[in-house]
């Protein structure tokens, strides 16, 4: 079969790696009938409705009665709520209403009632909305799967599978975990909802917010999904099947028996030494990094403590959860990257007018710095997290020195307030900046007198430098790192670091294939950020590796002019080495 | 806070209290605290209505609980009818001082 691999990017809902063959459950419009009714329907149709959350009712009784105490402690809430929703009497008497004023069936009636109910939250605080109205969703869509026949007992299934569906409410993937599904990729649903919360203690991985994904994808397609990352891949090649097969192999070693890391070298053949550091978005990654012996936390995404929160997280709650992750770390570094919000990201407490590019809008420190108080919280928790000297500051998306300077007097401030205040802080505590938007490699000299460290976040800038957006399917391939453009602007910046004698970090995801760690080691790049699952991937890979020899490579690639011609040597390359 | 209208009713039994109550915990009456909340009204044989932001919920109704979309810090009126009044309303502020069971 000669299919096109493709990759589809969401949103990280639970870790762990998936491989296997689709089972997809779609329910478009395509798929329900919504029709108007005659008045002497009206009675069958409330019947089907009733039967068809007395059928939910009883399933989701009867998935309580099969759990063992812990599942019953962490799940078993998950589910009563569902339980509670669907024999809720103004629920009931709302779409019974809706049937027999507006003369629809019982499936209009269900998705009229709960159209209304998101209209009036949405109506509402806007903070809470994400997790609450993706489990209501997650219901609406469940009654229209069974009120449509088309809920699929797949326990007649007999190979793994990966479940491809619109949402899923809690009970239902806990069934389908006790089947034979793997994997998990939804088209809605955030990280916080009960369907996610319970992806997570079941140890399934799971991606959402892929658009449209019951729609590109057929059951018994091959499909990989890489929880880790948020990465869903369609058709991968056999390639792709191995590499992920071996990331999935390391994985479930390592997080089964906790290694004992502490011999732990990143080593190349030839015997150079590399730094490897993690990317971390969740307090609990934190863990798995340290068993893989990561040199230190490379990049530490606080998005987390603000997204899909009511209210701003307070300068203790920051302190608290920053501070016990430098404990943990303690004598190794850990770099916390300030909030990078902005877009489509925005926190629902801050209200912000809609960008019509906001990947070039006000975000990252752009946001930061207009939203003082929300920032210098920040800093100040950073700050006090710093106490051991194990902690650095590193600034999104800054692209000139005035952010820059407005940044540093906003820190300088936090530390007079701390010290009045009596608290305890790194005075001498280390400041970088990602390095991710091109004006910064044409002024990297002058900012370099302002920051301890740069960090190379290849996601961005390859973004910019192409003008593609990464997320945009059509165009990933033009996203690509090792094109002739980036890998000489990676010459650059790194010709001008050395130049200038301060450390630059990779963290870009760029940091996590075997082709372009070739690609940065060659260049001169020594210290690499990446995924806590990619790390063990990165140690086979490495000690089959010669620099010297990546050196000469990069040397013949850097005057190529087609990018197929450097992937082709790339490949050669990396054969030839294991 | 309290208003207590101890006099007796026509049935001899009912009472009537109101109190409001500020929510604690951080993420306010979410679904699972909302569950809680019902679970712990539909003990009782009292009719509890709570009042929120010019809107009013039957306490025994999830959807109802959900739709008032109380955050952290939200002022809740209780009002509790019935001749177990006083448990349920005991029990309640419980519930919510204790922040919902929630870890913080």
């Amino acid at each position: 079969m000669t299919t096109h691999s493709k990759t589809f990017r969401g949103i990280k809902i639970s870790a762990g790696i998936a491989i296997g063959k689709a089972v997809v459950f779609s329910h478009t419009s395509r798929d329900i009938t919504r029709r108007i009714i005659s008045p002497d329907e009206i009675y069958i149709e409330k019947d089907r409705f009733i039967s068809a959350i007395k059928l939910i009712i009883d399933q989701t009784d009867y998935l309580i009665g099969q759990m063992n105490p812990k599942e019953l402690k962490k799940i078993g809430p998950h589910l009563h709520v569902q339980k509670m929703i669907l024999s809720d009497l103004r629920f009931i008497e709302d779409v019974k209403r809706i049937i027999s004023t507006d003369l629809v069936n019982c499936e209009t009636a269900v998705s009229k009632a709960f159209e209304k109910y998101s209209k009036l939250l949405h109506s509402k605080e806007k903070a809470l909305l994400n997790a609450k109205s993706t489990d209501l969703k997650s219901i609406e869509f469940l009654l229209l799967r069974v009120l449509s026949g088309k809920i699929k007992d797949i326990s007649l299934l007999n190979e793994e599978h990966i479940l491809i569906t619109n949402d899923l409410t809690p009970a239902e993937l806990y069934y389908y975990s006790k089947q034979k599904v793997v994997g998990i990729a939804t088209e809605t649903g955030g990280r916080n909802s009960h369907t996610s919360i319970v992806a997570r203690s079941l140890n399934i991985p799971a991606v959402s917010g892929i658009q449209n994904i019951t729609q590109i994808i057929n059951t018994m397609d091959n499909v990989i999904i890489d929880g880790h990352n948020g990465i869903l891949i369609h058709n991968p090649s056999n390639k792709q099947i191995q590499d992920y097969s071996s990331k999935k192999v390391s994985f479930c070693l390592l997080s089964d028996k906790k290694v004992d890391k502490t011999e732990h070298m990143f080593v190349s053949k030839d015997g150079q030494r590399i730094n490897i550091y993690a990317n971390i978005d969740f307090p609990e990654e934190v863990e798995t990094a340290l068993s893989l012996g990561a040199d230190g936390i490379g990049l530490l995404r606080t998005e987390f403590y603000f997204i899909e929160r009511p209210r701003a997280p307070s300068e203790e709650e920051q302190f608290k959860s920053y501070d016990t992750i430098a404990a943990k770390f303690y004598p190794k570094e850990v770099t916390i990257r300030t909030l990078d919000v902005g877009g489509e990201k925005i926190p629902g407490f801050i209200s912000q007018h809609k960008e019509e590019n906001p990947a070039l809008g006000i975000r990252a420190i752009r946001f930061c710095l207009r939203n003082k108080n929300l920032f210098l919280t920040q800093i100040k928790a950073i700050l006090r997290a710093s106490h051991r000297g194990n902690v650095k500051i590193l600034i999104p998306m800054i692209s000139k020195i005035d952010e820059l300077t407005e940044t540093i007097n906003i820190i300088q401030e936090a530390k007079d307030i701390l010290t009045k205040e009596n608290k305890k802080f790194d005075p001498n505590i280390k400041l970088g900046i990602m390095l991710e938007i091109p004006s910064v490699i044409f002024t990297l000299e002058d900012m370099a007198e302002y920051v301890d460290f740069f960090s190379l976040g290849t996601n961005d800038l390859v973004q910019f430098i192409m003008a593609v957006d990464r997320g945009n399917i059509e165009l990933f391939d033009s996203a690509s790192s090792t094109n002739p453009a980036m890998i000489r602007v990676l010459k650059i910046i790194f010709e001008k670091i050395q130049k200038i004698n301060k450390p630059i970090y990779v963290c870009g995801e760029m940091a996590a294939e075997d082709e372009n760690i070739t690609v940065l080691l060659g260049l001169g790049y020594r210290n690499l950020s990446m995924s806590p699952v990619n790390i063990p991937l990165f140690e086979n890979l490495i000690r089959k590796i010669h620099i010297h020899k990546a050196e000469s490579l990069v040397n013949e690639i850097i005057k190529m002019k087609s990018e197929k011609e450097i992937k082709m040597i790339l490949e050669r390359f990396l054969n030839e080495e294991s | 806070m309290l208003e207590c209208d101890d006099s007796p009713k026509p049935d001899g039994s009912s009472k009537k209290l109101i109190k409001t109550l500020t929510l604690k915990n951080q993420l306010g009456l979410h679904a699972r605290a909302a569950a809680a909340l019902v679970n712990t009204a539909n003990k009782f044989v009292s009719d509890i209505q709570i009042h929120y932001n010019n809107e009013t919920a039957n306490c025994k109704s999830i959807m109802g609980i959900l739709m008032l979309s109380a955050p952290l810090g939200a002022e809740i009126q209780f009002v509790i009818e019935g001749e177990d009044a006083h448990q349920a309303l005991h029990e309640i502020e419980r519930l919510i001082e204790n922040k919902f069971g929630e870890p913080e």
